[in-house]
């Protein structure tokens, strides 16, 4: 019979651990004490509640999904091919991680605004205008949305042995083949991973979106834009979007956790 | 010739430089024999195309795959089918689909690359098997899905990268048995990568020895354990190697009572049997009897003491290598010993001269055949 030693605890670390946990428990719990829960469903459902709930659901999940559809091929480009400017690239690409999301969403203003650098040939050619539109929002949101799937794709692949793809080859599949029966295959739970940090973090854009595409309820006034304007006018309405966000990620995070995360 | 794998591949990596050339023909197995970092995983990338020569050329079949400058075939168009060292099942598909990949990649129906890999896994006695995936496999039936995923594809080549290396005694047997009835019914070349020299020495028509990226000798395997060239040539390949039936302790050695050593020829032409003490009573059936020159002592006269295989001989031949002697032993057990110049000349030792041999029960290596 083995006894497991009982772990002994530093109570240097007991203490800093505890403050480091109660900095996410104690908001939290101020928001669930200020919820007025008897009125809960009337303010949810709400016009203001729904579409800003229908509105966030629909671009996160557009942003997710053009993340995923652009953001792989790249995050393939900069662990595959040695092209010159990788690096400056791949600083570029995971710039909007640690930009203030305000200027993000003023440098999409510039390019994509009706005098913008895209914005005003792309009008003329085919009508669209960005700002203040859903596909504004969609772009802000996969703009700040993007680098987290693309970095974490990348360190994937590189961290996948190379020779798996080699035996692939060897076996006469073209190199699409490979990436498309191999290599997706196998990085698959960081891919997972990777579009989910996507999606949440598109969920919860704010600046970018609030900067380029404005705050019209059911165009572009997202859940998080909702509880920000919310705050100033009926702050029960803002603690019940708030809880929405909360009860969504928290759903996903359990899902989810237990297939990806661990499996990576 | 038509089928010929013609290799002459320059490859320079830093401070690494590679030059080797070989030839094998079609239906003939030739084994690269060499020590870790000989250059040998060097040799299969650039067969395999997966990495580009500097200098020379590799042909398959009349066909240019690379010659160091322009010519460049990629690994998916060479029809070579690779068996990779540590298997390198695709871990997300099934034994079935692993077998199957390269038919559907070579764009036959879904169904019909099913039904042929399924032939492919009965054929290396894996049939009932389809649906594993490679994390429930053991190592031989790993082993046994690769074997089948790059035959299905009926390449040109065979190239075989340490197939044997990560397998348990039995196990390794039981596939080199396997891995040498698909090497003879397979018609192209076969390349066999290996450090191991039983594997070399059963499974090999030739042997190429390749040590710091520079081919020292090649030969049949008789010829290479009988005239090492190289110290490593005659550390690993000069080992001696037997078939014999063991039970209970005692290994009757196949002798051939010709000159060949019986070690690899499977005809076994006018045999004469020869006891051997062992020291594992448990090891029963066909056995490879691995006996190192140096743990073989020889003797003016019958030794005291315990060896208890011990037995007088004739010197077929002397042979002088840097400061070893290698003296060839005729009948009744015709193997190679390595003694110091010292000793050889204190027995006095010339071709014709008698001795005694012995050697320890516990000196001699013997594993399944």
């Amino acid at each position: 019979m083995t006894r497991p030693v009982p772990t002994r605890v530093p109570p240097a670390l007991a203490v800093f651990g505890g403050i480091g946990a109660l900095v996410f428990v104690i908001p939290l719990v101020g928001l669930a004490w200020r919820t007025p829960w008897s009125r809960l469903g009337e303010l949810i459902g709400s016009d203001v509640v729904t579409d800003a709930l229908r509105l966030s659901l629909l671009t996160s999940v557009v942003s997710a999904l053009l993340s995923l559809a652009f953001g792989v091929p790249l995050a393939w480009l900069l662990a595959r091919v040695d092209f010159p400017g990788r690096r400056l690239l791949r600083a570029i690409v995971t710039l909007p991680m640690v930009l203030p999301p305000v200027v993000g969403g003023a440098a999409l203003l510039f390019a994509f605004g009706r005098r913008g650098l895209v914005g005003e040939p792309l009008e003329s050619v085919t009508g669209l205008l960005l700002p203040f539109s859903t596909w504004g929002v969609i772009v802000a949101n996969t703009f700040v949305a993007m680098p987290f799937l693309v970095i974490t794709v990348e360190g994937a692949l590189r961290n996948l042995d190379p020779r798996y793809e080699a035996a692939a080859a060897s076996l006469g599949a073209s190199p699409f083949t490979v990436f498309r029966r191999v290599t997706l295959p196998m990085i698959g739970p960081s891919l997972g991973a990777g579009l989910v940090l996507a999606w949440a973090r598109a969920l919860g854009e704010f600046g970018a979106t609030i900067t380029f595409a404005g705050n019209l309820q059911g165009r572009t006034q997202t859940l998080p834009i909702a509880v920000f304007v919310a705050l100033e006018s009926d702050r029960d309405v803002a603690v019940a979007i708030s809880l929405i966000l909360v009860v969504i990620s928290v759903i996903v995070l359990v899902a989810l956790r237990d297939r990806w995360w661990r499996s990576s | 010739m038509s089928g010929d794998l013609i290799v002459s591949i320059g490859v320079e990596r830093g401070d690494f430089v590679l030059d080797a050339s070989f030839t094998v023909a079609a239906g003939e197995t030739v084994a690269l024999l060499g020590p870790n970092g000989a250059g040998k995983s060097t040799v299969v990338a650039a067969i395999a195309g997966l990495i580009a020569i500097d200098q020379g050329s590799i042909e398959l079949d009349g066909r240019r795959l690379d010659d160091g400058a322009s010519a460049f075939v990629p690994a998916e168009s060479r029809r070579i089918g690779v068996v990779f060292q540590d298997y390198l099942l695709f871990p997300h598909l099934a034994a079935l689909d692993n077998v199957a990949f390269g038919l559907r990649s070579a764009g036959v129906a879904k169904r019909d690359a099913a039904e042929r890999a399924r032939q492919w896994l009965a054929d290396v006695g894996l049939a009932g098997f389809d649906d594993r995936r490679p994390r429930d496999l053991s190592g031989g039936q790993a082993q046994r899905v690769a074997l089948a995923r790059a035959l299905a594809l009926e390449p040109a080549l065979l190239l075989l990268d340490e197939p044997l290396g990560a397998l348990d005694v039995a196990t390794h047997a039981e596939l080199r048995r396997l891995l040498r009835t698909h090497l003879e019914s397979f018609d192209g070349p076969r390349v066999l990568i290996t450090h191991d020299p039983a594997d070399a020495f059963v499974l090999a028509d030739r042997i190429v020895i390749l040590e710091e990226g520079v081919v020292t000798q090649t030969g049949s395997p008789e010829e290479i354990r009988r005239r090492p060239q190289t110290r490593y040539a005659a550390d690993l390949a000069g080992v001696n190697l037997l078939r014999g039936v063991a039970d209970d302790g005692v290994v009757a050695v196949a002798v051939e009572s010709e000159q060949q050593s019986a070690a690899v020829s499977e005809a076994r032409p006018a045999l004469a049997a020869r006891s051997i003490a062992i020291a594992d009573r448990s090891v029963r059936g066909d056995v490879l009897v691995s006996i190192h020159p140096r743990a073989v002592s020889l003797h003016p006269r019958r030794p005291d003491g315990s060896p208890r295989n011990a037995w007088e001989a004739t010197v077929d031949d002397i042979e002088v290598l840097g400061d070893r002697v290698r003296v060839q032993l005729a009948a009744p057990l015709p193997i190679t010993v390595e003694i110091t110049p010292g000793a050889a000349r204190d027995l006095g030792l010339a071709s014709g001269s008698r001795v005694w041999a012995a050697v320890k029960a516990t000196e001699i290596g013997v594993e399944p055949a």
